[in-house]
């Protein structure tokens, strides 16, 4: 018994030669860049990773092309970290549409002094050009930051 | 204190296109996100086979609503149609899915709004199953 299947959505073929089985490479790396490094000192007037308290100032851009944004770093005291992530579109010329931004995400990181934590961005909130993420600590710490993106 | 942004060269290209960059004044008259008045007209995009996916993303000036229809066709007839929302308030940013129930090589993107408003906005389109 021949072997078929839809080579598009209207066409049932038998496997041939000519029409082989489609296939979908799975091995692929998956290619990250490093949009950010940083290290700053976070007390509790909320800055953004490049130390800027500009509410308008983005921490990074020409993001729109990546599906997920990473973010992870080291806190070096107990207090929480609590940030908030926010995205806007650009135009042609890569000025923001507007003022302002959306919220992508808000929260807290908890943990110990000295200890790693992982922020993870996915696909159903990504889009936006431009991404600013902001931090804020009860008590004065030193952050290390790395984001990475795909 | 040290902080490097390294993203200064062009992200991937291939997966992710800017498809439409618009402003518009929308209010309760259908029109597309080029402009064009009317329901089943002329196509907002055609040559899409290769889109999976879009997200339309922008900036809104009034407190309406804004309702996204998307007429999917081959450009000559359309055969199906779906729609989205965008709700916040007057300067409020909004970002929505859009994604075909098939892939089609047209579509028309329809903007009505309840109250008058302009409306920037983008639509990217995604070459692969993001969402």
């Amino acid at each position: 018994m021949p072997i078929r299947f839809f080579k598009s959505q209207s066409q049932l073929v038998d496997v041939s030669p000519q029409s082989p089985l489609p296939v979908a490479v799975q091995s692929q790396p998956a290619q990250s860049e490093t949009l950010l490094v940083s290290v700053i000192s976070v007390g509790s007037t909320p800055k953004d990773l490049l130390d800027s308290t500009n509410p308008e100032a983005p921490t990074l851009d020409k993001c729109s092309a990546f599906q997920r944004l990473i973010w992870m770093g080291r806190k070096s005291g107990s207090a929480d970290l609590n940030y908030t992530i926010q995205g806007r579109a650009t135009d042609l010329s890569g000025n923001p549409l507007g003022d302002g931004w959306f919220e992508v995400a808000t929260g807290t990181i908890s943990g110990s002094a000295n200890s790693w934590f992982r922020v993870v961005v996915p696909e159903t909130h990504t889009g936006w050009d431009q991404y600013r993420i902001t931090i804020s600590s009860s008590s004065t710490q030193t952050v290390f930051s790395k984001v990475l993106a795909r | 204190m040290k902080r490097t942004r390294l993203q200064i060269g062009a992200p991937p290209k291939g997966r992710v296109e800017v498809l439409v960059y618009s402003i518009l004044r929308v209010d309760a008259t259908p029109r597309d996100l080029l402009g064009t008045l009317g329901v089943d007209t002329s196509p907002t995009l055609v040559h899409c086979e290769g889109f999976r996916s879009f997200v339309w993303t922008g900036r809104k000036s009034g407190n309406a609503d804004l309702l996204l229809s998307v007429v999917c066709g081959n450009g000559q007839n359309w055969i199906e149609s779906f729609s989205v929302s965008a709700a916040g308030s007057a300067g409020s940013w909004f970002r929505v899915e859009v994604k075909p129930p098939k892939i089609y090589p047209a579509y028309r993107f329809i903007v009505v709004s309840g109250g008058a408003q302009e409306v920037r906005s983008k639509l990217i389109g995604y070459k692969q199953e993001v969402f």
